[in-house]
């Protein structure tokens, strides 16, 4: 089984067909189709029309929340300040995707900025993205919760499978690290630390920073990091590498670690516990218990930037899932 | 032929039906409008037709429905008619097309992905237990693919019973909203991905030719007698009536 998509790109059209769809309502293309276009496009006045149209009160959500994440990829100077003068605006819809756009950015004023906002701004998922960007700078606040703390869904309860990984050749490994840099990939790849996931639908693939094998394992006990990141190969028509994952790890009592894995989206979607002994980190990582997830055990070791898998089980079968109401 | 009632029932619809919302699937129980001021008409007898032959039944599930607006709902009853009309052409009826929704804050960021693994995250985490195609119809989708933005996202040949396929897989279709046109387009090419055809990128003028390539989003939506093969042939496609 494959997974396809239904595609358009930027390069059919000009920057001005773009912008006369997008900003003035006029053309084949929808203006917030056309907006998302021109997102992917550099201009000039790329900042200024986003900055415009997310101010716009009148404006479709859509469109704001378009620019949001356009002004996130900007990232200058000028970009993060229009989405912090974008917090004070009074649509919680649009505030949250802003949260999410600045969570992209990171950065100590936007730690400090967003660190007090109301729940129902800062939700969960929120949360989560904003301590992806708190873990980079070992920044406080945004604390997830505790290893003891999270529902991890119990493995006995499913029939579970072996997972191969392997190892991976340099060619390979190029491939992705140029696919996640494209993305904006925000850690410094320590290319002997690779390792590949073969899934069922998919190719998983870990990608720690250089940074831990630098310092030694023994200095994750110190403070929060986000060591690396697990991207996904599942399109076989683009055959491209995105981020999935985020790998943080936080000091825990009794010289052991809490690790997490997040998703891009915000979410928890695995976690477990390590223990250091000398240069040598062992761990196991569970699955989140959460309706559709797969229960998981990821047991492995670390040591001298060497990431060496010893086992992965993962369930047959899904977790219950949620039914949506008819409407 | 059996009649409008019996087939009804055949579908598993009980109770009174109303033509327009129950049997034809649409939100308004009005025709929706044609985004080019075209006459919008359908045949109950041309629906009757088909459904005593082949067809598949559609769970079009709104995601982040509380932002959805009016003429975004309009969008929705479009893509009801074009699939319709899409897959007419090859003589395949769609039965039931129930609507459902998840509210943004049941979406919890999930109304408005900007990766692909989080199309994923939303078919596995929900699912309508029937026999229908879930298609979810994601209010804020924005993903950027290369040079360019994904417009909907599918497996190519979806599960059946009950739609868990593997860990990296998703257990429906996708698509956002791009403009009537654009949103039934790509509604009608998910589903077809789900029903295991592929694409058609040298046929400017196919269904299954990514919109990009495509000489026409309005007309590039023909199907082959071969593709039409492949889609009778999928586990949810059916002739019980």
């Amino acid at each position: 089984m494959n997974l396809y998509g239904d595609y358009i790109s930027t390069e059919k059209f000009t920057v001005e067909e773009l912008r006369t769809a997008a900003l003035k309502g006029r053309g084949d293309l929808s203006p917030l189709l056309a907006l998302r276009l021109l997102a992917l496009k550099d201009y000039a006045e790329k900042e200024p029309d986003m900055r415009y149209v997310l101010q716009s009160p009148d404006a479709d959500p859509g469109l704001r929340l378009t620019a949001a994440q356009s002004l996130a990829s900007i990232g200058s100077d000028a970009a993060r300040q229009t989405l912090l003068d974008a917090l004070d605006l009074p649509d919680a819809v649009i505030v949250r995707g802003v949260v999410a756009a600045l969570a992209r950015i990171g950065g100590d004023e936007v730690l400090r900025r967003t660190r007090h906002l109301a729940p129902s701004v800062l939700n969960d998922t929120a949360r989560v993205q904003m301590a992806r960007a708190a873990y980079e700078l070992n920044d406080e606040g945004f604390d997830l919760p505790k290893h003891g703390e999270l529902p991890i869904l119990d493995p006995s309860q499913f029939e579970m499978q072996p997972v191969p990984s392997e190892a991976v050749s340099a060619r390979v490994f190029t491939k992705v690290l140029t696919d996640l840099e494209l993305g904006g990939l925000r850690l410094n790849p320590d290319k002997e630390a690779r390792l590949k996931l073969k899934c069922k639908g998919g190719d998983l693939f870990v990608v720690l920073d250089k940074s831990l094998k630098a310092e030694g394992v023994e200095t994750l006990g110190q403070r929060r990091r986000v060591v690396g990141v697990v991207a996904e190969f599942e399109e076989v028509e683009t055959e491209q590498w995105e981020t999935a994952y985020h790998i943080l790890t936080q000091p825990s009592e009794n010289d052991r670690l809490d690790i997490y894995v997040v998703s891009e989206g915000g979410e928890i979607a695995y976690a477990g516990q390590g223990k250091t002994s000398g240069k040598q980190l062992n761990f196991t990582i569970r699955a989140i218990n959460r309706p559709g997830a797969h229960a998981a055990v990821i047991e492995g070791v670390y040591q001298d930037g060497q990431i060496q898998l010893t086992s992965i089980t993962v369930s047959t079968q899904r977790q219950q899932r949620r039914i949506p109401q008819r409407g | 032929m059996l009649s409008l009632k019996d087939t009804a029932a055949c579908l598993g619809m009980t109770g009174t039906i109303s033509v327009l919302d129950d049997f034809y699937g649409f939100i308004d129980p009005t025709l929706p409008p044609d985004p080019t001021g075209a006459t919008v008409s359908v045949s109950l007898l041309r629906e009757l037709n088909l459904l005593q032959g082949e067809y598949f039944h559609v769970n079009i599930i709104r995601v982040g429905s509380d932002q959805f607006t009016s003429s975004e709902l309009d969008e929705v009853d479009y893509s009801v008619y074009r699939i319709r009309n899409i897959y007419a052409t090859r003589g395949i009826g769609v039965g039931r097309v129930e609507h459902y929704v998840i509210t943004t804050a049941e979406a919890n960021g999930l109304d408005s992905p900007t990766k692909k693994s989080q199309l994923r995250k939303l078919t596995n985490e929900w699912t309508v237990p029937n026999n229908g195609i879930d298609f979810f119809l994601v209010h804020n989708m924005n993903i950027p693919s290369g040079p360019g933005i994904l417009l909907g996202y599918s497996n190519v040949n979806g599960p059946c019973g009950d739609k868990s396929p593997g860990i990296l897989q998703l257990s429906g279709s996708t698509g956002g909203l791009w403009g009537s046109e654009q949103t039934s387009r790509t509604a009608a090419h998910e589903l077809g991905h789900y029903m295991s055809l592929r694409h058609k990128n040298k046929v400017p003028t196919n269904l299954m030719c990514q919109s990009g390539n495509a000489s026409s989003i309005r007309n590039s939506v023909n199907l082959t007698s071969d593709q039409e093969d492949d889609v009778r042939d999928h586990c949810f496609v059916t002739d019980w009536c």
